[in-house]
């Protein structure tokens, strides 16, 4: 490797960071229990100390001055990261990365975990970097973010260079092809504009209090893709746990069609209920855990007879939805921590196929995966939808909640400002206007 | 490559992982075959080695739901010592009453440690070893000081027919339940992350608090056979189960934080392991004392190989 002509061989990411390049990585990446400005000056605190004493003060200004230069409001600086949400965390290392002046600035798929406001930072912040003739290496599956900030495009598939696109040679069609290595059919989403359902309700949320949320009244129909839409604190990620029972929220109640109220996650997967949590890796899959134990844990109940559950069971279940899915595999004993996000994203998936789920609950099904996962994914949701199943679509990407949904309810600060039925006019800005 | 160096190196770790406590268990027990003449595994040593084993197998059945849930019960000891001398009281009344007595308490206490974790959310590492405290102080104040005896009918169950009886009872369940029911299954995946247990449908209070309750059951089953062996209770009735069950289960290669590698097989081999050396130990003449001394050593280099230094937050 070379920077600017000079070989280049970081020893660690210390080494990395003093010869001028930084890096805002995809996981989290700040320190708990600390403050806001300790974060961002991790590593750095000599240079705010008087007499060997840690001047906070000072710290806490520079890190106030260090947000607001980067268009961050509304952090105190003095405050515990604890509390702070993933988006709010990961601006925290972008001021970190900042603070360094990097010559060259690597982001690696930060911008899915970000809501709208801070995608905003992080563009502003790229085009300063370009226009006082830095550099950014900035990694992501979104084919339309990449196109609107980025002027080269090189694209990468199963660890080999396909190629390298200049600003004008852009198109979504080409990428995709690069990308996925065969044609994708233009019908990525669906294909039909009938948004009518005639199914009768599969569950009902009334009154929902908890968080931001405040008195959310929604149903969800057989048959039926219900989106839901909004920036990322507008409530709708809890929302979607407090339908699975996740939650217990503060006032109103959770009723399926057969009047039972969900309480908790054990009734709501009884009653033939399914949740996949936006948090893959924290909240979804097991990752010290093998294909088999992490598929099979929601169908366990299910797959028992006199109490136990045949190995067997367990094999053939693994090897029909591996089939069904094409999930890649090395075998069934694998470990999730050593598949790909779009394969770990189907596992997970195909747990709650496995159960027989009737009601489907996707907090963001396609966050962090790449394009051809994707579409498989979309076609498994038309699927679903066309045998009866409800689906209930948290997203924070609006194209695929204009080319997926029946109907799209936009949430903003904790209650439905805006409910859109399908249609082949429905555009972003229609959305966005009731988001922000 | 990078891809493919680490699944090379988790295969490679993970059959090596397999492995090594059975070999470990066969060289221990060549060494100790070895070192007592040849006296380890001979027909005489057979009546001595049940005692060994019941106590290590006992409480390591017992401990493997909580160990594979990522918690621990450190006041095993306490329970037995008061299970002892509840049962030895009752035996008084009809010698086979100390049973269900003792299993009573055993389960009672259970509840209690299991309640301290699940309802009022303290860490159960330091729920239990606060209410050791606890049952060391009742078992000590039911005593009056010194040790009392039990009705001596209790001395007939002491056959080597009941006691590899209930060994060969407890790794039955203990296989079944933990390698092929749900809840087995729950307990391990509570221990690899609970939240994902949780938003698969696993209640994972009701789950946590069975698993104390069977390393409560299992404190009573060891309080009865400390009573079919010496028809007495003291406060030293409970020796160091705890020690003994965490131990054997390090050994055969649990680790601390729990999760999916809590197989059978450690419980099988972790807690043989331990028999063998104490059994070993004792047949070369080597003191109580000498014995604790090894056990202590035999825990640093478990934990030292067993620990994940990466996961702080081990023991929840």
């Amino acid at each position: 490797m070379f920077l600017e002509g000079e070989p280049y061989v970081p020893t660690d990411i210390t080494d990395a960071i003093s010869k001028g390049v930084s890096m805002v990585v995809q996981e989290q990446g700040t320190l708990n229990n600390i403050t806001v400005a300790s974060n961002i000056f991790a590593g750095k605190e000599s240079e705010f100390t008087r007499h060997g004493l840690l001047d906070i003060h000072k710290m806490n200004k520079a890190a106030a001055e260090l947000l607001s230069s980067i268009g961050v409001e509304g952090i105190n600086p003095a405050q515990l990261v604890n509390g702070m949400s993933f988006e709010e965390r990961k601006l925290l290392e972008v001021a970190r990365a900042e603070y360094t002046n990097p010559k060259v600035l690597l982001i690696d798929e930060t911008t899915t975990a970000l809501g709208k406001e801070g995608r905003d930072v992080m563009y502003r912040l790229i085009n300063t970097m370009r226009d006082s003739g830095r550099s950014v290496i900035f990694i992501s599956h979104d084919i339309e973010e990449l196109m609107a900030i980025c002027d080269s495009i090189t694209v990468l598939r199963d660890g080999h260079l396909i190629g390298t696109l200049s600003r004008d040679e852009m198109n979504i069609h080409t990428m995709r092809q690069m990308m996925v290595g065969r044609e994708i059919a233009e019908n990525f989403y669906r294909t039909d504009y009938d948004g009518t359902t005639d199914g009768e309700v599969a569950l009902k949320g009334e009154h929902i209090t908890f968080g931001s949320l405040h008195d959310v009244g929604i149903e969800l129909r057989k048959g039926e893709i219900l989106g839901i839409g909004g920036l990322t604190d507008c409530g709708m990620h809890d929302l979607g746990k407090i339908l699975f029972g996740i939650i217990t929220p503060d006032y109103g109640s959770v009723t399926l069609a057969d009047g039972t109220k969900i309480k908790n996650t054990k009734q709501a997967v009884a009653h033939h209920m399914a949740y996949i949590s936006k948090n893959r890796d924290t909240e979804a899959l097991m990752s010290a855990g093998s294909i088999t134990d992490n598929l099979c844990l929601a169908s366990l109940p299910q797959m028992q007879k006199f109490g136990f559950v045949a190995p067997k069971k367990e094999k053939e279940m693994v090897a029909k939805w591996r089939e069904t899915l094409s999930i890649k595999m090395q075998n069934e004993k694998q470990f999730i921590m050593y598949l790909s996000g779009g394969n770990k994203q189907k596992v997970s998936i195909a747990k709650w196929l496995a159960s027989d789920a009737d009601i489907y609950i996707f907090d963001c099904p396609t966050r962090g995966i790449d394009i051809g996962v994707k579409s498989e994914i979309y076609k498994l949701l038309t699927n679903l939808k066309n045998e009866g199943k409800a689906i209930l679509m948290i997203s924070e990407e609006l194209p695929e909640l204009i080319g997926m949904s029946d109907r799209i309810l936009i949430f903003k600060d904790g209650t439905v400002k805006g409910s859109f039925m399908r249609s082949a006019d429905l555009t972003e800005h229609d959305l966005i206007d009731y988001m922000i | 490559m990078i891809g493919k160096t680490l699944r090379d190196r988790d295969n490679a770790s993970s059959i090596w992982q397999q492995a090594a406590p059975f070999f470990g268990l066969l060289l221990v027990c060549v060494f100790f075959q070895i070192g007592t003449g040849g006296k380890l595994l001979s027909a005489s040593n057979f009546k001595a080695f049940s005692n060994y084993a019941f106590q290590m197998v006992i409480p390591a059945c017992g401990a493997v739901f909580l160990m594979s849930q990522g918690q621990l019960d450190f006041s095993m000891a306490g329970n037995v010592c008061v299970c002892t001398i509840i049962a030895a009281k009752a035996s008084y009344l009809n010698p086979w009453l100390a049973i269900p007595a003792a299993i009573i308490v055993g389960l009672t206490i259970g509840f209690l440690n299991g309640s301290a974790h699940v309802f009022l959310g303290v860490p159960s590492f330091v729920a239990t070893i606060a209410t050791s405290f606890m049952y060391t102080g009742l078992a000590n104040s039911l005593l009056g000081g010194g040790a009392i005896t039990s009705d001596f009918a209790l001395k007939k169950a002491d056959t080597l027919f009941v006691k590899y009886g209930i060994i060969a009872l407890a790794l039955l369940v203990t296989w079944a339940v933990l390698s092929y029911t749900p809840f087995g299954k729950h307990c391990r995946a509570i221990g690899a992350k609970d939240e994902v247990a949780h938003q698969s449908g696993v209640n994972v209070r009701l789950e946590k608090l069975v698993a104390f309750l069977i390393c409560g059951l299992s404190c009573g089953i060891m309080a009865c056979f400390v009573l079919f062996r010496t028809c007495s209770a003291s406060t030293n009735s409970g020796g160091q189960t705890q020690l003994n069950a965490v131990l054997a289960l390090l050994l055969g290669g649990i680790p601390f934080s729990g999760g999916w590698s809590a197989k059978f097989r450690c419980v099988l081999v972790g807690s043989m392991l331990m028999a063998v050396v104490t059994s070993g130990l004792t047949i070369m003449n080597i003191s109580a004392n000498m014995q604790q001394i090894v056990k202590g050593v035999l825990f640093v280099i478990a934990v030292a190989i067993s620990f994940d230094r990466k996961n702080t937050a081990v023991i929840k």
